[in-house]
């Protein structure tokens, strides 16, 4: 039998600890006696049980003289690629295997000064690149409502915790669909903001130009509540926007009524699974019967945007991860020479993937390829940025399913890439259009699994990933996680 | 397309050593990949391409030096407060 105590949502246990119904260290103990219960889906690749009662002792002592602050007392995960100090942090590597940050990331220190506990660290398709969270060296992350489909990914760990009731909550990074994408399988609400809304200061860089914090929680309210606490600009992080960060949790539950919906008819017109299509139906009778307006709107470059998403984040990791050489941290193969460690470090650090895209991205970024890729690409991602802004004249937010697919069966992942690939169509273009989306659990597959709607909104209209995400999860008469039943 | 003398090339370039049989599977997924990537229309657009983001600039400054132990805590080899490599030469 799980705890009791996993019943509360977020925002449920927030209101449970101030008004002492029960202690943060109660609320902490159910939650590490459930890592251990479901240790079987590998969600956390390094858990933090003594960290995590000692910061829940201290979290008592302030919900008890006064001094609580927002998130007090609330146990969460966090993705394996922000760092931590003094905690183990991989970003799912090998070649960072070892590696023990000598500071914080911007955004887990928010949470820890908003007196959020850590639960562990979640694991991860190696630095971001995968969406299966199936890593060489730290295992496969099981999906929570059957262990032998995957949990998605890249922050597939950080989406079964919270999905298995093994956290709260939980921050993932999206480069491309990783918060929403795992959420979706998972069964859970998943929040990518815009691009510079979440400081990326000690986020371990995979593509810099499309990298950003998100949240994963079990309802639409709880992600608004954990990115009121997460965002705003910081100083270390020059691409992290001077926006005034409004109270996200202030628009759930307020009327639609009159606001334009558009469904993206290059999308639509494709060739669809019949179910992923009805729910996406569904999703827009959902919105219609709360009074939108729905219309097709027409996105002529979205179709192109995974070919220009997989080459820019190529190119920008070949660049990132030339970091890793064995001299400054991480792993180090012996050699007698500097050019030969250099060589036997990365082949040994790396796996495939990571080895294939940065192959990929030093291709397009060496001469006599770079115009033809990589300038290339950036002007088809600058008409993609132009489509979005056009179209958000038009309407208030775009719905589109989150997943083409549903959770798979780890005998049926695509084995070759351009397939695995293609399985991000519906998440890239956000990331590359520069504006921001949510995955809500809508709907489940014929063999039972979740499946997310998306909701796609201007830059820095967040708000409207909750107020819409709101009426969606309210319509969605979604089952509770399996969990909560057991 | 991308034939294994052109990704001995890259890897070289990527400071990756690739067996002969990492080079075969490296080369033909490259070329599904590329394939599938030419697809991408010609498209021109004024002005060209630019960075998304307006550079940002700040005073040059020391805000957090002097601390060598912390960044010296995860090098594989370090003598003197400085990292020691390999012989470049050797």
């Amino acid at each position: 039998m799980k705890h009791a105590l996993l019943n509360y949502d977020l925002s449920a246990a927030l209101e449970g600890l101030r008004k002492k119904t029960f202690s943060a260290t109660e609320l902490t103990k159910a939650y590490l006696d459930q890592i251990e219960r479901t240790k079987a889906l590998n969600a956390y690749i390094t858990p933090t049980p003594e960290r995590a009662l000692a910061d829940a002792q201290r979290s008592d002592q302030r919900l008890a003289n006064g001094t609580a602050r927002p998130l007090e007392g609330i146990p969460l995960a966090v993705k394996d690629n922000f760092c931590t100090q003094s905690i183990l942090t991989t970003a799912g590597s090998t070649i960072l295997g070892n590696f023990t940050p000598p500071y914080e990331s911007t955004v887990t220190q928010k949470l820890w000064d908003a007196g959020a506990i850590l639960l562990g660290k979640t694991n991860m398709d190696e630095f971001g690149m995968g969406s299966t969270t199936d890593n060489a060296t730290y295992g496969k992350t099981g999906n929570p409502w059957d262990k032998d489909c995957t949990a998605g990914g890249s922050s597939g760990g950080s989406a079964a915790a919270v999905a298995c009731g093994a956290a709260l909550g939980s921050v993932g990074s999206d480069t491309g669909g990783s918060v929403r994408q795992p959420a979706a399988f998972c069964g859970i609400v998943g929040v990518r903001p815009t691009y510079g809304r979440c400081s990326r200061w000690g986020l371990i860089a995979y593509a810099s130009s499309l990298d950003q914090a998100g949240t994963l929680t079990r309802t639409v309210a709880d992600g608004a509540l954990m990115l009121n606490l997460i965002s705003g600009h910081d100083p270390r992080d020059s691409t992290s926007a001077r926006q005034d960060v409004p109270d996200f949790t202030a628009v759930c539950g307020t009327s639609v009524k009159g606001r334009r919906v558009g469904i993206p008819k290059e999308w639509f017109e494709e060739k669809q699974d019949p179910v992923i299509l009805k729910q996406w139906q569904d999703g827009r009778r959902c919105l219609e019967e709360a009074g939108c307006e729905i219309t097709f709107v027409s996105l002529p470059h979205i179709s192109v945007a995974l070919p220009v998403y997989y080459l820019l984040v190529c190119a920008e990791a070949s660049s990132n991860l030339a970091r890793y050489d064995g001299v400054k941290y991480g792993l180090r193969a012996p050699s007698p020479n500097l050019m030969d460690m250099y060589e036997k470090t990365r082949s040994q650090g790396f796996s495939n993937e990571v080895k294939r895209r940065i192959l990929i991205g030093t291709y397009v970024l060496s001469q006599g390829y770079y115009d033809c890729y990589y300038t290339k690409a950036q002007t088809v991602r600058r008409l993609v940025i132009e489509e979005f802004n056009t179209i958000f004249k038009e309407v208030d937010i775009l719905l589109t399913p989150t997943s083409p697919i549903p959770a798979f069966k780890w005998d049926q992942a695509p084995k070759d890439p351009v397939t695995m690939y293609w399985n991000d169509i519906l998440t890239v273009p956000i990331n590359i259009g520069g504006v921001c989306a949510a995955s809500v659990p809508f709907g489940q597959s014929s063999q039972g699994m979740p499946l997310g709607l998306q909701i796609i909104a201007p830059a820095f209209q967040e708000e409207r990933l909750f107020q819409f995400g709101h009426i969606l999860e309210k319509g969605a008469s979604f089952p509770p996680l399996p969990f909560l039943s057991q | 397309m991308i034939n294994t003398t052109e990704l001995d090339a890259i890897a070289h370039l990527a400071r990756l050593y690739l067996t002969d049989a990492e080079k075969q599977a490296f080369a033909k997924d490259l070329q599904e990949i590329f394939t599938w990537i030419d697809q991408l229309p010609d498209e021109q657009i004024t002005p060209p391409p630019a960075p998304l983001c307006p550079s940002v600039m700040r005073p040059d400054e020391v805000t957090e030096g002097n601390i060598p132990e912390a960044i010296l805590s995860n090098a594989p080899a370090s003598t003197y407060q400085m990292f020691s490599v390999p012989p470049i030469l050797g």
